[in-house]
């Protein structure tokens, strides 16, 4: 019994040529076996067998296409054996001279061995099938389930690497750098907070690569760090506000989600503004999901903007982590600027989640 | 001689003023005439004093410094100062133009001082052709196109191509079909499928590209047409017969 013939394909045609081919077979099996046992002779044994054996079969598939769902098609199969049996007599009394009132009259002891064989082998064949169509079936699943698998498991390692490398910029890095050169001779004082804050930026974002989970209050601690050493560069053109309840900051939360949000932000929002403008960050909590709001008042949403690989790293985690629980949503933001919103369900505590 | 003259453009005032106080040390002779904290104001500020030298920042809001430097008059002589970055390196290093590096140290800035003296007599360089080259290798990232900005009634958003199924063009515009909703974006198909990854989008009719990953199911009608069925749609996509290729090999 093939499984879901529903889906038509090659593969489904062959696999059902091979199975017809073996029911042949096992009727000319049968047909033999009951030459020996009853007194009707082999061509006849063998003209009902067919007939039994192949109305079985027929049956057995037009019910499973009926019903392909293997929870009803198991019961709705099987009663294509007793069904089948009946109707293989009947065609087989038309295809030899045995009149069937006459058998049911003179050999009723026949009749009913064959009725039983039919049924007996009948059902042996099907579940043979059967059985063995859903162990391929499972077998296929399981392979597909386990191809899926590892198809996540490597975007999650390649999110992974990628989030490493993209964690330090260099291009950041020698900016702050050259900021702090600037700064140590005309501004020791400001060179100095520059440097305090670069120093809490590397350290939390070092760990941040290396641990599955931190808290929200861990990310914008690491956030604030970004934005401080950004408006010692851009002065007044940068200003930012983060407003996150006391009792949302404990919450687990898989790392870099926030960050890279905001860096886009100050980069493709801000920064390439004349004016600049402001970064607002905030955070509640909506039933069981906790919605975080980056909101920029830069030059806006511009499909072209490349910010690629940070947002699609982000949707690619949250997909991995939370499936369809995982939101990111990039809007434009009025009358300017930009507003991305993250949606992802609180975890109770910091239980051992996977993650990044 | 009158002693030469220079213009600082930065966004980053730390840098600029650092920058400032190198020359005067490097090359005392030079007048800073100027500082410009975007782009804008630094072509500006080109125009109006005619200074022989320009120091330019690359990323600077309102025109980055290759914009002005592609904009303002030839006699201008240019340095670009730029942050680390591993593809302005290689780029500034092809298009032989001079360069500074963040944070400039007191020995680069040396070195440059004394190949600048030594080419102001000279007649400044025709730069048109290096800075497009220079444009063009910092601006050659290729990648295929990731997000599209959409609308669907007053909601605008910026979809990941990710999550579309299948585009289809409509009278002046495209939808963009996903999961759950259609969308609708501006770009014609054609221009769009010139910007999507020929492995994920297929072609598939005048009007139609959909993601191969997409397809669940493929039919053929009594024409012989191929019917495509996708999933969490209930709208059958027809190939037309100039893009039935790919799937006769299926």
């Amino acid at each position: 019994m093939t499984a879901h013939p529903a889906q038509c394909g090659s593969a489904f045609w062959r696999a059902l040529g091979k199975e017809l081919l073996l029911v042949v077979f096992f009727n000319v099996l049968i047909a033999a076996f009951l030459t020996v046992l009853t007194e009707i002779d082999l061509r006849a044994n063998v003209i009902f067998a067919q007939s039994i054996g192949l109305s079985i079969f027929t049956l057995v598939h037009i019910f499973a296409y009926l019903h392909p769902s293997p929870l009803g098609g198991v019961n709705v199969r099987f009663f294509a054996v007793p069904l089948g049996a009946i109707c293989g007599i009947v065609i087989g009394s038309l295809f030899t001279d045995i009149a069937l009132i006459d058998v049911f009259v003179t050999h009723p002891r026949t009749v009913v061995v064959s009725f039983s064989a039919a049924l007996v082998f009948g059902a042996i064949i099907s579940y043979y099938f059967y059985s063995r169509g859903a162990l391929l079936q499972s077998q296929t699943a399981l392979q597909a389930e386990n191809i899926k698998r590892l198809d996540q498991e490597r975007r999650l390692t390649e999110t992974q690497l990628k989030l490493l490398q993209a964690q330090i910029e260099p291009h950041f890095l020698f900016n702050t750098l050259s900021n702090v050169v600037g700064l140590i001779e005309t501004d020791p004082q400001r060179a100095r907070r520059m440097l305090e804050h670069f120093t809490d930026y590397l350290r939390s974002s070092l760990q941040r690569t290396r641990v599955a989970q931190t808290t929200l209050d861990e990310e914008l601690a690491l956030v604030t760090a970004y934005l401080e050493i950004q408006a010692l560069r851009m002065g007044a053109r940068l200003r930012y506000h983060i407003d996150v309840a006391a009792a949302l900051r404990g919450l687990a939360l898989p790392p870099l989600l926030i960050q890279p949000l905001v860096e886009n932000a100050v980069k493709h929002g801000l920064e390439p503004k004349i004016d600049g403008g402001a970064v607002q960050i905030s955070a509640h909590a909506a039933g069981d999901a906790l919605i975080i709001q980056v909101i920029d008042t830069g030059l806006g949403l511009r499909a072209e903007r490349g910010a690629g690989v940070g947002l699609n790293n982000i949707r690619t985690r949250l997909r991995a982590l939370y499936q369809e629980r995982g939101q990111l949503t990039i809007q434009p933001h009025l009358p300017t600027g930009v507003k991305v919103s993250l949606t992802l369900p609180i975890v109770p505590g910091s239980s051992a989640e996977i993650g990044l | 001689m009158n002693p030469p003259r220079a213009i600082i453009a930065d966004d980053e005032a730390p840098l600029r003023e650092h920058l400032q106080r190198q020359l005067a040390h490097c090359w005392p002779q030079l007048r800073i005439v100027g500082v410009a904290e975007n782009g804008i104001a630094a072509l500006r500020m080109i125009e109006v004093e005619a200074p022989e030298l320009a120091f330019l920042d690359i990323k600077m809001p309102g025109l980055t410094g290759l914009e002005v430097a592609a904009r303002m008059p030839p006699a201008c002589r240019v340095v670009f100062i730029t942050a680390y970055d591993h593809y302005a390196v290689q780029a500034f290093e092809n298009a032989a133009l001079d360069y500074l590096l963040k944070p400039v140290t007191q020995e680069r800035l040396a070195k440059s001082v004394a190949r600048l003296q030594a080419q102001l007599s000279a007649a400044p360089v025709d730069m048109g052709a290096l800075l497009v080259k220079l444009k063009n290798a910092l601006e050659t990232r290729p990648s295929f196109l990731q997000w599209l900005k959409a609308a669907r009634g007053e909601d605008v958003q910026l979809l990941s191509i990710d999550d579309v199924d299948y585009f289809q063009a409509a009278d002046k515009y495209t939808s963009v079909f996903t999961r759950e909703h259609e969308w609708i974006i501006r770009t014609p198909l054609k221009e769009l499928e010139d910007q999507l990854d020929p492995d994920k989008f297929w072609r598939i009719h005048r009007n139609a590209i959909v993601r191969v990953a997409a397809i669940t199911r493929i039919t053929r009608d009594f024409q012989g047409r191929y019917l495509l069925e996708l999933r969490e749609h209930t709208e059958t996509l027809s190939v037309s017969r100039a893009y039935a290729q790919r799937f006769k090999q299926m």
